[in-house]
């Protein structure tokens, strides 16, 4: 073969092999948007951002696409964001303890407050903590006394250390040394109740409501200051006397990189703000325990602010300066 | 274990699952994939691995599903491309396929070589079809049995498996052993899984996100075969012709391949290179069985016909373990357990129930991604017989392109392709010492999960 065609030849092969790379990525430039969800499914994060984004879309015209990025309670979704093109392309849902309690405590590869840009809270948390029909105790006091008894050797399943449940429980460990737990950090509440019905840990924090309704996890304790509607004869921490971790920690909130540009922020802004708005999200909410809490951009930044620098002294109160109740390693020393 | 996670709801999932399939583009994807798969599973030098690096950067670009299910035909095609150089050039794509060289390539040069090429894809179609099948009828239980599995019980099935492939792979089990260790000191740096905290990244951002896993697989399977291949001499196989090969029985095939198929199915439920041990097994099982074990190494079609359909039965079903686990039995499943993660989807018990329509979805994409290699296998026989007839010189340097490219477009950086290239020529070293990749990508891919299952043991017992 002389040299020429042998140049074309291989030209050519090189031209059929790149062009789908080329096509995808035309595509892709498009107007496809991607959503990454701090935990795994299976949670209230994931299917309040899920029918968000399913919303969003309709009021935006292009497609989102969300994807789970679990682990490091939150903070691998966030960080991922924080190197992301600011080009309103990429976006991430996540619980504010990404945002306050971790970065507070743990060396965070990202500035909660400069890297990244909030464009709305959509919800408040308040987890559940969640134990299965079969086990020995029926409610919160009797699961206190196991915990006595048991002498820290209870095991309750958190999707991920440092998220909101977490806290709340490290909390109460803190203020009465009699409690101990070994905290098994899982990618998110529908991890942690799998292990749960699986006999792995023996209790679990979800916010996810359809299992608790149909009996299959029996509910102990709405892991925040008040109670939830939907469960009425559930006691909150303040009913059982415990100090409430304050809602710095526990908001749902929708991100953005730093640095888009003003108009792009504004659309997405106002089309999640729509979205949640709409009654077929506020009817998804009623599936799990998240209160409708909407708060738009301005609001959610000052918020963040006020979050970061209550955070210290929310902390002092409950008795965890730098205590080690919720050092890296989950336990109390 | 009272079933309260599996309701007979998970079958409602079938239908949303059909209904993706059927409502967008992705049967067009599947087909682009599986041609995509046969068209590097067939040049020269290159093996299904490879073929899925080379293409692994398109999932960046795409949406779950479909990204999984173009991956998931590429697989598909570069298999069947490994049998069509077994038989015609006694070249091997990858283990698998070398139980189908013993009795294909014979064949081809006795002069059946388009009986025998029909033969293998009939086969492998049979036996993905009938492990398809089985996964839509085993699922239900698979997960139930993954969910009873905790914390514990998936740390030691990983340990297990990872233990498993040390034995198996090729190389010596020392060496093995040495290549997970590595595997795992490739995958440390980055995040930590449990805690978040930066760890070796030597304080550049570049090693903020790890190593990799796209210039990992393009320097191990793209950029370090075409070193391996250029700085050595090809070795030409056999071309004397046969002298008398027996004649096709279509039922004695037909029965060899249902048997292929279920050991194949079982095997590939396994975590312990799935296809090999299937492939060999179906094929000492038809010598066992057959009326004539002396035809067998001279062009018996039984033991054509039962390792392709058991080594395409195991690459069906290994999606079972892959999926409800996260456990990968090879290294292809390695790179799609790190494409499910960069899409986004989180493998597990609970999948079928919580994204059933992706859980699904996936399942009919490789049913389909069977019937199409059917019609291309079938159809374009002749135009793969002279593809694999391109002489390797035309090709690397379009490879070694595509895996620059390949690796910018995952590390959306430049040091993608820098990594690439260390991976390449980090390869290159341990082929020449006799080490084989296969352990260090699984063990790459698994780190993280193995090391956040450990963390969760570790800390429900201290």
């Amino acid at each position: 073969m002389k040299w020429q065609t042998l140049h074309i030849f291989r030209l050519t092969i090189c031209l059929c092999l790149v062009s789908p790379f080329i096509v995808t990525h035309a595509l892709a430039a498009n107007g496809t948007m991607r959503l990454s969800i701090a935990f795994s499914p299976g949670g209230a994060l994931d299917g309040a951002a899920r029918v968000l984004a399913g919303e969003a879309e309709k009021e935006l015209g292009v497609s989102i696409i969300v994807q789970n990025s679990p682990s490091a309670g939150g903070m691998t979704a966030v960080a991922r964001l924080a190197e992301a093109k600011a080009d309103g392309t990429q976006l991430a849902a996540c619980v504010t303890n990404a945002l306050i309690f971790i970065p507070q405590r743990n060396k965070a590869p990202y500035s909660p407050l400069e890297d990244v840009e909030p464009l709305l809270i959509f919800g408040q948390a308040s987890p559940v903590l969640v134990t299965r029909p079969d086990a020995p105790w029926k409610d919160m006091d009797a699961f206190l006394d196991a915990t006595r008894q048991r002498n820290g050797e209870m095991r309750i399943g958190v999707p991920g250390l440092g998220t909101p449940s977490h806290i709340a429980l490290a909390i109460m460990a803190a203020n009465d040394p009699s409690l101990k737990w070994r905290f098994v950090p899982f990618g998110g509440p529908g991890e942690a109740e799998a292990a749960l019905l699986g006999g792995h840990v023996d209790a679990a924090a979800s916010g996810a409501l359809p299992r608790v309704k149909k009996g299959q996890l029996h509910p102990l304790m709405v892991l925040a200051g008040s109670g939830i509607p939907s469960l009425p004869d559930v006691p909150s921490l303040s009913d059982k006397g415990f100090s409430d971790p304050g809602q710095g920690d526990s908001s749902f909130i929708l991100l953005a990189p730093a640095g888009v540009p003003e108009d792009i922020m504004e659309r997405l802004c106002r089309a999640f703000e729509k979205a949640a708005t709409s009654d077929t999200y506020l009817k998804t909410l009623e599936n799990y325990s998240v209160s409708p809490v909407l708060m738009d951009r301005s609001k959610a930044k000052s918020f963040l602010r006020r979050a970061w620098e209550e955070e210290g002294t929310i902390l002092k109160t409950a008795g965890i300066t730098d205590s080690p109740a919720v050092s890296p390693d989950g336990e109390k020393h | 274990m009272e079933p309260t996670f599996f309701d007979p709801s998970l079958f409602s999932g079938v239908l949303s699952g059909l209904h993706a399939v059927l409502s967008s583009s992705l049967c067009l994807l599947v087909l682009a994939g599986v041609f995509l798969g046969m068209t590097v599973g067939v040049l020269p030098g290159f093996g299904p691995p490879a073929a899925m690096a080379l293409l692994f950067p398109l999932v960046y670009v795409l949406d779950p599903l479909p990204g999984i299910s173009l991956l998931a035909g590429i697989f598909y095609g570069a298999k069947y491309g490994g049998a069509v150089t077994s038989i015609l050039i006694g070249i091997p794509g990858e283990a698998d396929a070398v139980a189908t060289l013993f009795e294909g390539h014979p064949l081809a040069l006795g002069g059946k070589a388009r009986q025998a090429l029909a033969t293998a894809t009939l086969a492998s179609f049979a036996g993905g079809m009938s492990a398809s099948l089985g996964m839509v009828l085993l699922a239900p239980v698979l997960s139930r049995v993954a969910l009873v599995l905790g914390p514990s019980g998936r740390a030691a099935i990983m340990s297990g498996a990872l233990l498993l492939v040390a034995v198996t792979s090729p190389g010596g089990f020392r060496r093995n052993l040495c290549m997970i260790f590595l595997g795992f000191v490739l995958a440390l740096p980055g995040m930590d899984p449990v805690y978040g905290s930066a760890r070796l990244t030597f304080g550049s951002w570049q090693l903020s996100g790890g190593v990799e896993l796209t210039s990992l697989l393009l320097g191990f399977f793209g950029l370090g075969d075409v070193l391996d291949a250029l700085s050595s001499k090809r070795v030409l196989s056999d071309t004397t012709p046969a002298a008398a090969v027996p004649a096709l029985k279509k039922r004695s095939a037909a029965l060899a391949a249902l048997r292929g198929s279920l050991l194949g199915f079982a095997a590939g439920l396994v975590p312990c290179g799935a296809g090999v041990t299937a492939s060999f097994a179906s094929h000492a099982l038809e010598k066992r069985l057959s009326r004539h074990p002396e035809q067998f190494g001279r062009g018996a079609w039984e033991g054509l016909a039962g390792p392709e359909a058991s080594n395409n039965a195991a690459a069906m079903s290994s999606f079972a373990p892959l999926l409800l686990l996260g456990l990968p039995t090879n290294p292809i499943m390695a790179a799609l357990l790190g494409a499910l993660t960069i899409v986004g989807v989180v493998p597990g018990p609970m999948l079928p129930s919580e994204q059933p329509a992706f859980y699904w979805g996936l399942i009919f994409c490789l049913l389909l991604g069977n019937i199409l290699l059917l019609f291309l296998g079938l159809g374009l026989a002749g135009f793969w017989a002279k593809l694999a007839e391109v002489p390797f010189r035309m090709l690397w340097p379009v490879i070694v392109v595509l895996c620059l490219v390949g690796s910018y477009v995952g590390a959306d950086g430049l040091h993608g392709p820098v990594q690439c290239v260390f991976f390449g020529l980090l390869s290159l070293f341990l082929k020449r010492h006799g080490c084989s990749p296969a352990p260090l990508v699984l063990a790459f891919t698994l780190g993280p999960r193995l090391e956040t299952y450990l963390m969760q043991v570790l800390l429900s017992t201290w």
